[in-house]
């Protein structure tokens, strides 16, 4: 994956986290939201998962 | 020579510990449309009393298919109770999965036409697993899916 497309993922799943609004019922954002959220997008072209943003450096549970 | 009895054998307290463990297998992966996902191992090593299987899903219709433990290369939805297939719900919520119990058997009416119907029945028919025991996901739907599997293995 070219490095500029990786950058543009990374910055694409970063707003995601910056808009997250943490509640009583999901205090956290999990990963699988995270990415259940980046899906919706419609972008996800290379279908890229939990295990590429935890070697990108998100590390959500 | 002097013997001198100490006590009973059948006096001697025993204590069987119970013990999970819970594995994510498939963390947040994501399925293309009408796709299938990667083969996950389970990770057992054939002494677990149960094994199940969690699903979490953001897209529907989709399936679960896990290996026969008789022939773990075959993968089957009649392997677990429930079947989750197919599943015409999503599970968003990590604290609420799908849940199934995996008793490896491959289930027809031809070869067992009194089927579990419930986990409870099911848990009579468990077969234990080894470590070439494998699952998979098969989606249904027109967009991406999103996954996360676990594994949770019991010992009682």
């Amino acid at each position: 994956m070219p490095i500029a497309r990786e950058q543009q993922i990374i910055n694409d799943l970063q707003t995601i986290i910056d808009r997250f609004i943490s509640t009583d019922d999901k205090p956290t954002l999990s990963m699988f939201s995270l990415i259940s959220q980046y899906n919706a997008t419609g972008q996800n072209v290379e279908l890229i998962g939990g295990e590429w943003a935890i070697e990108h450096g998100f590390d959500l549970k | 020579m002097q013997v001198s009895v100490i006590g009973s054998l059948a006096n001697i307290p025993t204590e069987r510990k119970s013990k999970k463990i819970i594995s994510t297998i498939a963390n947040a992966v994501s399925i293309g449309a009408n796709g299938d996902s990667d083969i996950y191992n389970l990770g057992l090593d054939g002494t677990e009393t149960e094994v199940w299987l969690f699903v979490n899903i953001d897209q529907q219709p989709w399936s679960l298919l896990v290996s026969v433990a008789y022939m773990t290369n075959i993968r089957s939805a009649t392997t677990t109770t429930p079947s989750l297939s197919p599943n015409t719900k999503v599970f968003t919520d990590l604290a609420i999965p799908a849940i199934t119990l995996w008793h490896g058997l491959r289930i027809s009416p031809d070869n067992l036409p009194n089927a579990p119907t419930t986990i409870n029945e099911a848990k009579a028919y468990i077969i234990p697993g080894d470590n070439s025991a494998t699952c998979q996901i098969k989606s249904n739907s027109a967009n991406i899916a999103t996954c996360t599997i676990r594994v949770l293995r019991i010992w009682r």
